[in-house]
């Protein structure tokens, strides 16, 4: 705009014309990667919640481990999972990832998708995986070690919604996908090939006249550019295998209701295997073999002792079984969010051709329940984590009872998405929004 | 107020469009030449460059028979050529779908200035990957499948397959050193990936980035003519063929050229029977319409111009180059003025054709139509939404059409604006008012009149009789020009255009830069003034014009100054 000589501002749509175009305000890209995560138990709302305003809130008790990576997650409060409708757990961790509720009697499954399969066909084309479901300690209690609506998350998209069982054995993943010398070669491959072209451009360069030397030269400055990124953006690598006698993935074949069966060694092993179960999907992303995964940290039966922490008892046994424990469950849960705060700065540090991992992805970590004595599913423990599809994090996000139905919608519009609905629709008010 | 520029401007013009002649325009005294916008199409710019006068090539060179030829500066395939290469090297029943293509545009021939950008580097190396890995997957009847690996042994199937390959990447004779790197990329690509699919997949990936794929790599023949270096043979075929059809020599091209130096009869042959090929005429009529029209058309929601629409429009003005220069007159007096479009159905219930089903067809529109630049592929390139700038509509000809050298607006000049309540509606009307001080009549003189008269267009090329509740006056005058007259609408002022010498001039130029490679300059003189000559001589015919620059200097030598003296 430019002011006339009496000061009225006449706006100049013609010299726009002349102007450079503008290019309308770009959104961001949508996210690149999807990653679910599932602790057990619910939370304890008041070491849950933040304190203070959306922008400048102090992390609670439970939440004090992301205090480093504080700006990388969204508190995403005041959701309702109203889609739960079933058997008071089942239903939870039925609805948690597909928002539909317990399909026929309160033993059914899922009657739709979960976020992630759906994702997997939009976001892994190519890939050797769609997906990547691992779970630890998993398959507790009644279940005895077998898929049922007590430890299933994953439900695939073909019709029928078969339920998926996560990927138990850490070394059997580690196996598959890091045991062959395929991986190791991707970047060797690349840095070959640009090392070999790097020279082919100096050595002719040398025998060209000036100005066209000048100009190959300037080609081969971006091939060693490119081969230095290259290099630097080889995150992917083979993940340590770590230690995990004594782990038995499939020790919930061992548990019964009424005679707990423990196993002490496995629910020993579970910090290491954890992190082992981590770092395999970190490197699964960043090896490019998928682009979406989910991690389970038990069942909604969660008969596993905590024995790091020095609880003996399983989770289960404090969170009703033996009575509401919250300062025992504030323990366990504060580590279940240490985990994810692990989780989360190994993706920011895997560096990609445009960010990290973290810069691109989408996180979604919650329970199937909040509060552990009544399995309420109002104000559902949520978070979510990353930049991908232009999430801003870093923030304390207060709804007024919104559904939970509505963020499912909401994250997969930041993967690119743009449904409106999701999971069964009487329960979608439309996307969230406030997310970006 | 800022006499200076205004001043620039006034001289400049009038200088550039006072006279017909060809050394005028190429004196560097109007300041703008070297800073005109991307979008006036750099291969036909307006010719000056800094520090170059005016007159270098004087009239009594051209009398000798010596070739000197202007600058070749080392020129990279772009987008659209590489991606037409690459398709060429693909073994047959090889799938092109899913290959990471590189992102098609304009022609970019102002190479002088334009780096290769990383962007391009990055992406083609991914595109070398994917159709080295894709030629390699070992399925079906692959490229592999060309050499018996278990009877004749992998050196063997390397060497015949391989250097196969690469003779044609190059577009020339392998030479030991080239079967040395040849057997080196083998190794490498063998040791890595652990297979002799994986050597042959380094060949290929390595090929497709290579300088000598990638740039047209001109060192010549060593013959000396004067100051000149004569091409090979090999080295002229791609600059014709790559003139013509944006792709390698085909094999006829390739057979001839092996056989030795083309002759004059020769390049008109292979030029005549390139640009009337499948891939030349595809490839002459789209750089037409993205020069003269764009290479991408922006949405236009508030009219309902989607990019659905915005793809069909581009494409009915490449079929209407295409029509009139391989089945019609095949002139730019036909470019400029045939009252015809092409059209689906889509682009004919929208612009309110009468065509017949969906499929692309001619339709006549004696008093809507009158050229390319009636057509929305140019008119929807100027406006960058519902708002239709007659400004860039009478640049863009000026410039584009008749090589006019247009200076871009003196800031300092737009202090002095009309008051918004009194400012007129129409777009005559809103133009007149802030263009009427002397400073913008410098250039607005010509410029308004030409982008008015296309006022019977909106935004996006469809035709309208009113404007604002008026009926549109597209009438106009533009004088002290070659292409002088009045006209009462847009098809008054093509015909005006279209007889005039200045736009065959410039058509020449435009040519003659794309088969160069780089825009015209004033050494080139001798060789654009012949051209032109002939050119106006056989009435504006285009497929001659392109035969003769087929047989002219321009595909044959390269300054001697350019290339590392020659050893003893």
């Amino acid at each position: 705009m430019l002011r006339g000589a009496g000061s009225i501002a006449v706006a100049l749509p013609w010299l726009e014309a002349m102007a450079p175009e503008r290019s309308a305000r770009a959104a961001a890209a949508p996210a690149k990667r999807f990653i679910g995560v599932y602790t057990p138990g619910g939370t304890v709302l008041e070491k849950w919640r933040p304190i203070g305003s959306e922008e400048s809130f102090e992390l609670s008790p439970i939440l004090a481990p992301l205090q480093a990576m504080k700006s990388r997650v969204l508190v995403v409060d005041g959701i309702d999972m109203t889609c739960a409708v079933g058997e008071q757990d089942q239903a939870g961790l039925v609805g948690l990832w597909t928002g539909t509720s317990q399909s026929g009697s309160a033993t059914g499954y899922a009657s739709g998708p979960s976020i992630d399969q759906v994702l997997a066909e939009r976001l892994s084309t190519g890939q050797r995986l769609a997906s990547l479901p691992l779970a630890v300690r998993w398959g507790t209690g009644k279940a005895r070690g077998l898929p049922s609506p007590m430890n299933i998350a994953n439900y695939a998209t073909a019709p029928g919604h078969a339920p998926i069982v996560p990927r138990l054995d850490p070394i059997q993943v580690w196996e598959d996908l890091f045991g062959t010398s395929d991986l190791a070669e991707a970047g060797a491959w690349d840095k070959s090939i640009l090392d070999a072209l790097g020279r082919r451009y100096s050595k002719l360069a040398e025998r060209l006249g000036a100005a066209d030397r000048a100009r190959l030269e300037e080609h081969l400055t971006h091939v060693r550019h490119l081969e230095t990124r290259v290099r630097a953006f080889s995150s992917c690598s083979r993940p340590e295998l770590v230690d995990t006698t004594g782990y038995d993935p499939r020790a919930g074949l061992e548990s019964s209701e009424g005679v707990e069966v423990t196993s002490p060694t496995t629910d020993a092993a579970i910090p290491s295997v954890g992190k082992l179960m981590m770092d395999l999907l970190v490197m699964a992303l960043a090896c490019d073999l998928t682009s979406v995964a989910t991690l389970m940290w038990s069942d909604t039966e969660a008969k596993h002792s905590l024995p790091w922490l020095g609880l003996r008892d399983n989770l289960h046994y404090y969170v009703r079984g033996g009575g509401y424990h919250p300062e025992e469950l504030t323990q366990a849960f504060t580590w279940y969010v240490q985990q994810h705060a692990y989780l989360l700065e190994k993706l920011s540090q895997c560096q990609t051709a445009n960010g990290t991992l973290l810069d691109e992805s989408v996180v979604f970590f919650g329970s199937h329940i909040q509060r552990p004595p009544t399995s309420g599913k109002t104000d559902m423990p949520f978070l979510l984590g990353g930049s991908g599809g232009g999430l801003r994090t870093g923030r304390w996000m207060q709804n007024a009872h919104r559904s939970h139905n509505d963020l499912l919608v909401s994250i997969l519009n930041l993967c690119g998405d743009e449904r409106q609905t999701f999971g069964a629709a009487e329960f979608c008010a439309g996307p969230l929004g406030g997310l970006t | 107020m800022n006499l200076g520029r205004a001043a620039t401007c006034l001289f400049g013009l009038s200088v550039a469009l006072a006279a017909c002649g060809r050394t005028d325009r190429s004196s560097g005294g109007s300041g703008g030449s070297g800073s005109a916008p991307s979008n006036t199409g750099g291969v036909a710019g307006s010719g000056a460059r800094p520090g170059e006068s005016a007159g270098e090539a004087g009239m009594a060179d051209c009398a000798s028979d010596s070739p000197r030829p202007g600058p070749s500066p080392l020129t990279r395939l772009d987008n659209t050529e590489l991606n037409n290469s690459i398709r060429a090297l693909l073994p047959p029943g090889t799938s092109e779908a899913g290959l990471p293509w590189l992102p098609e545009e304009r022609a970019q021939n102002d190479v002088m200035d334009s780096p290769p950008s990383s962007d391009t580097v990055e992406r083609l190396h991914a595109l070398a990957h994917s159709v080295a890995l894709r030629m390699t997957d070992g399925r079906g009847e692959g490229w592999l499948a060309g050499c018996d690996v278990e009877a004749e042994g992998e050196a063997a199937c390397r060497d015949s397959l391989g250097a196969e390959f690469l003779e044609r990447a190059y577009r020339r004779p392998l030479t030991t050193e080239d079967q040395e790197e040849l057997a080196n990329a083998f190794e490498m690509g063998r040791k890595v990936g652990g297979s002799f699919a994986s050597g042959m997949r380094a060949i290929v990936e390595l090929a497709l980035q290579s300088p000598d794929f990638v740039y047209l790599l001109e060192l010549g023949d060593g013959s000396a003519v004067g100051d000149a270096v004569e091409l090979t043979s090999f080295e002229t075929a791609a600059r014709l063929s790559y003139f013509l059809t944006g792709g390698p020599p085909d094999a006829e091209l390739n057979a001839a050229a092996t056989l030795g130096p083309l002759s004059d009869e020769q390049l008109a042959a292979h030029a005549r029977r390139l640009a009337e090929s499948p891939n030349g005429r595809m490839a002459l009529s789209l750089f037409y319409t993205r020069q003269l029209g764009a290479d991408h058309l922006a949405e236009v929601p508030e009219l309902g111009f989607d990019a659905d629409l915005a793809r069909d429009a581009l494409e009915g003005s490449r079929r209407f180059v295409d029509d009139v220069l391989f089945n019609g007159p095949g002139t730019l007096s036909a470019l400029l003025t045939e009252p015809s479009a092409w059209t689906n159905g889509a682009l004919a219930a929208y612009y309110g054709y009468s065509a017949v089903g969906d499929d692309w067809q001619k339709v006549l529109l004696p008093s809507r139509s009158s050229g390319f630049f009636t057509q929305p592929a140019f008119l929807a390139s100027t406006s960058r939404s519902s708002y239709v700038s007659a400004v860039q509509r009478g640049v863009r000809v000026l410039r584009q059409v008749l090589c006019y050298d247009v200076p871009p607006p003196p800031v300092e000049g737009m202090t002095s604006l009309p008051e918004a309540s009194t400012a007129p509606t129409t777009d005559r009307g809103r133009l007149e008012a802030e263009t009427r001080s002397t400073a913008c009549q410098q250039c607005h003189v010509y410029i308004d009149p030409v982008g008015l008269a296309f006022g019977n267009y909106d935004a996006v090329g469809k035709w309208r009789d009113d404007e604002q509740g008026t009926t549109v006056d597209a009438s106009g005058v533009l004088d002290r020009t070659e292409a002088a007259g009045t006209f009462s609408n847009a098809a008054g002022l093509m015909q005006n255009i279209a007889d005039s010498v200045d736009a065959k001039s410039c058509f020449v130029r435009l040519w003659l830069g794309r088969a160069q490679r780089r825009p015209v300059v004033a050494s080139d003189a001798c060789v654009e003034q012949k051209l032109t000559r002939s050119f106006l001589e056989g009435g504006g015919e285009i497929l001659p014009l392109l035969e003769d620059i087929a047989q002219s200097d321009a595909l044959r030598y390269r300054s001697r100054s350019e290339l590392p003296p020659s050893r003893p």
